[in-house]
């Protein structure tokens, strides 16, 4: 069965790098696909990479990662000011991050709209 | 034998070698996206020799590789630099996919272990590198979340990056999808195999840093 765990951003708010990244594997470890409300820091996430290597052995080849977050690539002056404003009152809340096992998810797609994935049941 | 022991301390310490006189050129991206085939196209045609093996089975380059003192000249400029060559950066690296390419499976196994030690000394290596040329293939979806986020890092980082569409010798380039998927750049189509557009991207080099 392929399950689903939601995380508000107010769950991970309050955590330092390191334990966001160790909340966030945690999950991924246990075959949960991980939606996360907002995303992650740029280097946030480069961290989460770092760590996810550390990780990689016969049961757990890796991760896959992908963020939406519309306004990111739009580069229309109207659309750059909306960005703004929306980083400035929303911050990092803005958005979905989704995360699972490289086992799990077989396939991202991705696009600014939308995320297409593949997954397989494990269990 | 100095310079190998030096070459190896510097790739696990890289600010303990720091040379501030020495502008540190980093080439990043997935693997497979030409790094290494370019790194020898600029060593070849400015100091005569290869700098690393290119391969069809992704991270063949599973260390930090420095070319030092690379000097290009062109139209009256020169650009002086030490070059460095990153291993592809990844969010999973599963060994059966070396072996379904043909890899014993102890040699596949190593290889996974090598190249996951890569990705971290990759991701290390940003704190030591100046400008960072971004090389993708431009015959592949350029929006991934890895490709992403390493323009993020740079953008939060404050450094410099050119980005290149790599392979457009390639029927399947998509040179339009690169620039589409990261429109704040200035992208430069090349194939460092073929040498194709090569001078254009030389003097972006020059002009940019």
């Amino acid at each position: 069965m392929i399950t689903f765990k939601f995380l508000p951003y107010k769950e991970i708010e309050g955590l330092t790098t390191k334990k966001r990244i160790e909340k966030i594997l945690g999950l991924v470890k246990e075959n949960e696909i991980v939606l996360l409300e907002g995303r992650l820091e740029a280097e946030e996430e480069t961290k989460l990479i770092q760590r996810t290597m550390q990780e990689v052995d016969d049961d757990f080849t890796g991760i896959e990662i992908s963020v939406l977050h519309q306004h990111e690539v739009e580069s229309g002056l109207f659309e750059q000011v909306k960005g703004k404003l929306i980083d400035l009152l929303l911050g990092n809340s803005y958005g979905f991050t989704l995360i699972g096992s490289a086992e799990v998810i077989k396939e991202v797609e991705q696009d600014p709209d939308k995320i297409e994935f593949f997954a397989e049941d494990t269990g | 034998m100095f310079e190998t022991v030096k070459s190896f301390f510097s790739s696990l310490f890289p600010s303990l070698f720091s040379d501030q006189d020495s502008v540190r050129i980093g080439l990043y991206g997935p693997p497979n996206g030409g790094k290494t085939t370019l790194a020898n196209r600029i060593s070849e045609d400015w100091m005569d020799e290869e700098m690393g093996s290119v391969s069809e089975i992704a991270h063949e380059t599973r260390e930090v590789k420095v070319k030092e003192e690379v000097t290009i000249e062109k139209d009256g400029k020169s650009l002086s630099f030490n070059l460095v060559d990153t291993p592809g950066i990844a969010t999973k690296i599963d060994y059966e996919e070396f072996v379904e390419q043909g890899m014993e499976e102890d040699d596949a196994r190593s290889r996974a272990k090598e190249a996951t030690k890569g990705v971290i000394e990759s991701i290390k290596w940003l704190d030591s590198v100046d400008v960072v040329i971004i090389v993708l293939d431009a015959a592949v979806d350029p929006y991934t979340q890895v490709n992403i986020s390493t323009v993020g890092n740079l953008e939060a980082r404050d450094i410099p990056a050119l980005l290149v569409a790599n392979k457009i010798d390639l029927e399947e380039a998509d040179v339009e999808q690169v620039r589409s998927a990261f429109p704040q750049y200035d992208v430069v189509p090349i194939s460092a195999k073929e040498g194709d557009n090569i001078e254009t991207f030389y003097q972006a080099l020059v002009d940019m840093v």
